[in-house]
């Protein structure tokens, strides 16, 4: 057994019994926590194969992007979990049915895969002794930058579009302005009186 | 890679002056929104010039022949960077009046821009595809930028849905035919689509598909649904732009995939073609006819023109689609002139967008009432305007082609939707007055306005000039 099957069967093993963590845990933060360590470790495997560029984007999108969103949603609604729990069990048929299909076409594909003409072909070779995200790079960089930068250009549209659409001005809501209330002195808010005896204020 | 980037130098220019106006924006704040309108009007000012500059140049494909720089092209961004200008300096007084000036709009418009002329230039299915992506997401943030409006953001919401739907139909094609040809550039689909002598099911439904998510772009029935709502809930600024620019890229990139890859599939498209422009001719006329909104009234007048464009593209041919160009442009000149009236059309403060609203205009306003009428009669088809040209011209070359039956059935359907263009006539002269509009002094418009109705009453002098510029235009196609 070489260096490189004993991390694989370490990995895959942790991948797999952390991604059952994320079916059976009964707290939800703890199921997005492990399925961070479940990416962690298929980023692992994809190294091993590797895709070093699949295992960078696994890590950055993934763990770093959609799961903190995922987090943030988590711990924001309150989730009942007996509820759930309950909801699961009446969608279990179908949802088993869903899976077997699934499954089935996985198989289908696997199967039939290696038959496909063009298979053994990739469209872009691997040149030799290049990682495939220095290839990557070098395709998106002269063969496809134009696409790639009206692509950033796209998601530069969304961001301005994103917050001019939903920061307005609101003059009908009341906002905090913490330089305006630090700024405040008792004399600003507030007088004293003097009250002589039986006069009233 | 110098020579690629001279190549799309006018949307270079036009994205780095976007982007420098949004570090004006992002420094400045609210108050950069009159500058950055300005700035724009210069940037597309720049662009033309650019444009005009290379206007010669021979034509090139750059990018690894994903882009195309050619006559056709740079006619097509000439004209996209006119109708932005009309679009930006239209959008000014609006803008000022309900207070919502911001300076993101002009930027997005901007780069709405840089997508449509990528579009026209496209000679490839990813740089189509990202291209128009660019301009769809730009359109879909302005239909909602109305202020804390909920028909805008309905229409914004039902834009971005039908929106996402056509370019997955279109995407679908894409693929389909990248699967049936092993390519994605346009030089090498055409070319394996002539050595078949059968199409098959996948290059037919990736065709099928190719041309839905182009209708659903052009608004073409039965591919308009949105078209209404959009036009209807969106500010008026931006239906001024959406009736104008995303056609002329749409109809480009449709000219440059019909005339291209598609080619040899003519015997396919033609029919579907004919389909789309008879059932657009026959619904805009029908279902404009109850319209009581104007911005409502002209999404269906939209729908109906794009009907009598795709008339040029079955007749074929060079001759057939520079009657759909010289068309496509008389329509968008006509209608720029149209909106300036529209936003106009203020009382007591508050926007009105109904044609009884118009009732006698021609006591209180005489110029405004003139201008509009001669846009209505222009669209209408009535001769000497340049609407009627524009028909006509359209007409003939389908009779030419021995298509006699569709002439006459885009004849009849032009009868009966000039109802609705001589009705606006009717209340703007023969209607008891209402009250007077709001006399808001908006010199950009007036100036729309004034080059709209001098260009469709002028082009009497030379009806030839239009059209034989929309000759060498689509020259390289062929």
């Amino acid at each position: 057994m070489t260096p490189a099957d004993l991390a694989f069967f370490v990995l895959a093993a942790v991948l797999l019994a952390s991604a059952l963590g994320v079916v059976f845990t009964r707290n939800p933060v703890h199921a997005v926590l492990l399925l961070v360590l479940t990416f962690f470790n298929a980023a692992g495997v994809f190294i091993l194969l590797g895709a070093e560029f699949l295992a960078m984007l696994l890590i950055i999108v993934y763990v770093g992007a959609v799961m903190v969103l995922f987090l943030f949603v988590v711990m924001m609604l309150r989730v009942d979990p007996a509820k759930m729990r309950a909801q699961g069990r009446a969608a279990l048929p179908l949802g088993l049915l869903v899976a077997g299909v699934l499954m089935a076409e996985m198989a289908a594909v696997a199967l039939s895969f290696a038959a496909l003409p063009g298979a053994a072909s990739p469209a872009f070779a691997l040149p030799e002794g290049v990682t495939d995200a220095r290839a990557l790079g070098r395709v998106l960089y002269t063969d496809f930058v134009y696409p790639f930068q009206v692509a950033g250009l796209i998601l530069l549209i969304a961001m301005v579009g994103a917050i001019a659409l939903t920061q307005r001005a609101r003059p009908d809501i009341k906002r905090q302005s913490v330089a305006d209330q630090t700024a405040r002195r008792p004399g600003d808010a507030m007088e004293i009186v003097k009250v002589t005896p039986r006069t009233g204020a | 890679m110098s020579t690629a980037l001279a190549a799309i130098a006018p949307e270079l220019t036009l994205a780095v002056m976007a982007l420098v106006l949004l570090l004006l924006a992002a420094v400045r704040g609210q108050a950069a929104a009159r500058p950055v309108l300005r700035g724009g009007a210069v940037a597309l000012a720049l662009v033309f010039a650019v444009l005009g500059a290379t206007a010669g140049a021979p034509a090139q494909s750059v990018f690894g022949d994903m882009v195309v720089v050619d006559v056709f092209a740079t006619a097509l961004k000439m004209a996209l960077v006119l109708a932005l200008m009309a679009a930006l300096a239209l959008s000014a007084a609006p803008m000022r009046l309900d207070n919502i000036a911001r300076p993101e709009y002009p930027i997005v418009t901007l780069l709405a821009g840089v997508g449509m002329m990528g579009m026209v230039s496209a000679q490839h299915f990813l740089a189509l595809y990202v291209a128009m992506e660019m301009q769809a997401l730009a359109l879909y943030i302005l239909v909602s930028s109305g202020a804390s409006s909920a028909r805008s953001a309905e229409a914004g919401v039902k834009y971005v849905l039908l929106g996402a739907l056509a370019s997955a139909l279109m995407l679908f094609g894409m693929a389909l035919l990248y699967g049936a040809t092993g390519a994605l550039d346009y030089v090498t689909i055409r070319t394996v689509l002539e050595g078949v002598d059968a199409p098959g099911l996948t290059v037919g439904a990736g065709l099928a598909f190719l041309l839905a998510g182009m209708a659903f772009k052009i608004s073409a029935t039965p591919f308009h649904m949105w078209t209404p709502d959009v036009y209807a809930g969106a500010p008026t600024r931006v239906t001024t732009l959406l009736a104008l620019a995303p056609k002329i890229a749409a109809a480009g990139a449709l000219a440059r995939l019909l005339f291209g890859p598609l080619e040899p599939l003519a015997a396919q498209w033609v029919p579907i073609l004919v389909v789309l422009s008879v059932a657009s001719m026959s619904w805009a006329a029908l279902a404009g006819v109850v319209q009581g909104d104007l911005k409502r009234l002209m999404a269906y007048s939209t729908i109906g023109n794009m009907g009598y464009m795709l008339l040029g593209f079955i007749a074929g041919g060079a001759d057939g689609l520079a009657a759909a160009l010289f068309y496509l442009l008389v329509y968008v000149l006509s209608v720029a002139g149209v909106f300036a009236v529209i936003l106009a059309m203020r009382r007591d403060g508050r926007v009105v967008t109904e044609i009884v609203e118009l009732s006698g205009l021609a006591r209180s306003r005489p110029l405004l009432a003139a201008g509009m009428a001669a846009l209505m009669l222009s669209l209408a088809g009535v001769p000497p305007l340049a609407g009627f040209f524009a028909k006509f011209v359209v007409f003939k070359v389908l009779i030419d082609q021995g298509m006699w039956l569709l002439a006459v059935y885009g004849l009849l359907t032009t009868v009966v939707a000039a109802y609705y263009y001589i009705k606006v006539v009717k209340v703007l002269y023969f209607d008891i007055p209402a009250e007077p509009l709001d006399r808001a002094p908006a010199r950009a418009r007036a100036a729309v306005l004034a080059v709209s109705v001098l260009g469709v009453v002028a082009l009497l002098l030379a009806p030839g000039l239009g059209l034989d510029v929309a000759r060498v235009a689509v020259a390289p196609l062929f």
